[in-house]
């Protein structure tokens, strides 16, 4: 499957080391807190809390416009706490979307989504929804609908990396082309480099 | 480097909180510890007063516009989650709104009442006390949990944002 390239204007984004591309219209509280894993896109509007706890976020992950990623809280132990927010590798968010949830990601409050799942539109899950692997909830409330093949894995990879691949940076020079990621990516855990500066130890 | 000084200060819910990026129209007074989050607006469009009472919490992308020529209150101790709606007349104390729910224009909420996500309701309804609005139905239910639950947890959540908040925002004045 190849996706059309779809340009962005090179002013608007910032690329890091890790190739990670985040537009500075997006706003990321409590950056010290905040953990992009490597080529991750944010677009636009993208709301991220890192204020309230920690967020790490995958790789090769794609956060649409205008979504609000915030660690979920509870009461505990007689006060309130955030828990930090795992999103996974291969992960798509699209427009518009609200996510509380404790791992990978999704709608609604501590929501635990496993691997290779797929939420469509306008689907709201109620707190502490455990969404198992390879399924399809959808509906208010969500309710299981679906079940995905095996290969919706390798397909969700596919996705992402040609997703990544075509999201190129137009700027006056478009001789340099980012590097490609053509060979297969492996769900080889990077070794977890922070793209944001983290406070430097203190001598 | 700048070292932020966090002398942990005794948390006092005096001062309201408002975040960089909100939208805060003319003709709106807020009251004491209520807390805004970024991207939040408040506005008016024809110049109507809002007043807004104490220990709200307000989240991120929630908008409250006033589209009447009439003056809107909002009592205290509520709760508006990420990206909600509120067009109505009057809300009172201690109420819910959830994630992207719409409270439509002419709509009263009395007290503890909790309007549920995705929800939008219809016009010039009333709510009485202690109602929960939820599904795609907007199935109506009495709430038997006491008012004391969400009271405490709400007031333990002020703390907290008042205390992580102004370390890493930069505050309206």
């Amino acid at each position: 499957m190849q996706q059309q390239p779809t340009y962005f204007d090179k002013s608007e984004y910032i690329e890091t080391l890790n190739g990670n591309k985040v537009s500075k219209k997006s706003i990321l509280c409590g950056i010290m807190n905040i953990r992009l894993h490597g080529k991750t896109i944010i677009k636009p509007g993208v709301l991220v809390r890192g204020d309230l706890a920690n967020v790490n976020i995958g790789r090769l992950s794609i956060v649409e416009e205008n979504t609000v990623i915030r660690p979920s809280y509870k009461k505990f132990k007689g006060s309130i706490a955030y828990f930090p927010l795992n999103i996974g590798d291969h992960v798509i968010i699209k427009e518009d979307t609200v996510i509380s949830a404790a791992t990978i990601g999704s709608y609604s409050k501590r929501c635990i989504l496993k691997d290779c799942c797929m939420i469509p539109d306008n689907t709201i899950l109620p707190p502490d929804t455990v969404v198992p692997p390879f399924t399809i909830y959808q509906g208010f409330p969500g309710t299981m609908k679906e079940e995905l093949p095996d290969c919706f894995e390798q397909y969700m990879k596919d996705l992402t990396t040609n997703c990544y691949d075509s999201f190129i940076g137009q700027s006056a020079t478009s001789s340099t082309s980012s590097p490609s990621v053509s060979t297969p990516v492996k769900q080889v855990p990077s070794s977890p480099i922070s793209t944001t500066p983290t406070p430097q130890g203190q001598d | 480097m700048t070292t932020v000084a966090a002398t942990s200060t005794p948390i006092s819910l005096d001062l309201t909180i408002i975040c960089q990026d909100c939208v805060v129209g003319e003709h709106v007074t807020i009251g004491k510890g209520t807390v805004l989050h970024p991207k939040a607006s408040i506005t008016s469009l024809h110049g109507a007063p809002i007043t807004i009472g104490e220990n709200n919490i307000i989240e991120e992308l929630v908008s409250i516009v006033n589209r009447s020529k009439e003056p809107m209150i909002i009592g205290a101790g509520n709760l508006f989650e990420v990206g909600s709606v509120i067009e109505c007349k009057s809300i009172g104390n201690e109420n819910i709104v959830e994630a992207k729910a719409k409270v439509s224009c002419g709509v009263t909420i009395n007290n503890g009442c909790t309007i549920g996500a995705g929800c939008i309701t219809p016009e010039n309804e009333h709510y009485l006390d202690n109602s929960i609005v939820s599904g795609p139905t907007l199935h109506r239910i009495n709430s038997t949990i006491p008012l004391e639950m969400h009271s405490a947890t709400h007031i333990k959540h002020l703390e907290f944002l008042h205390k992580t908040l102004p370390n890493f925002h930069n505050m309206k004045k």
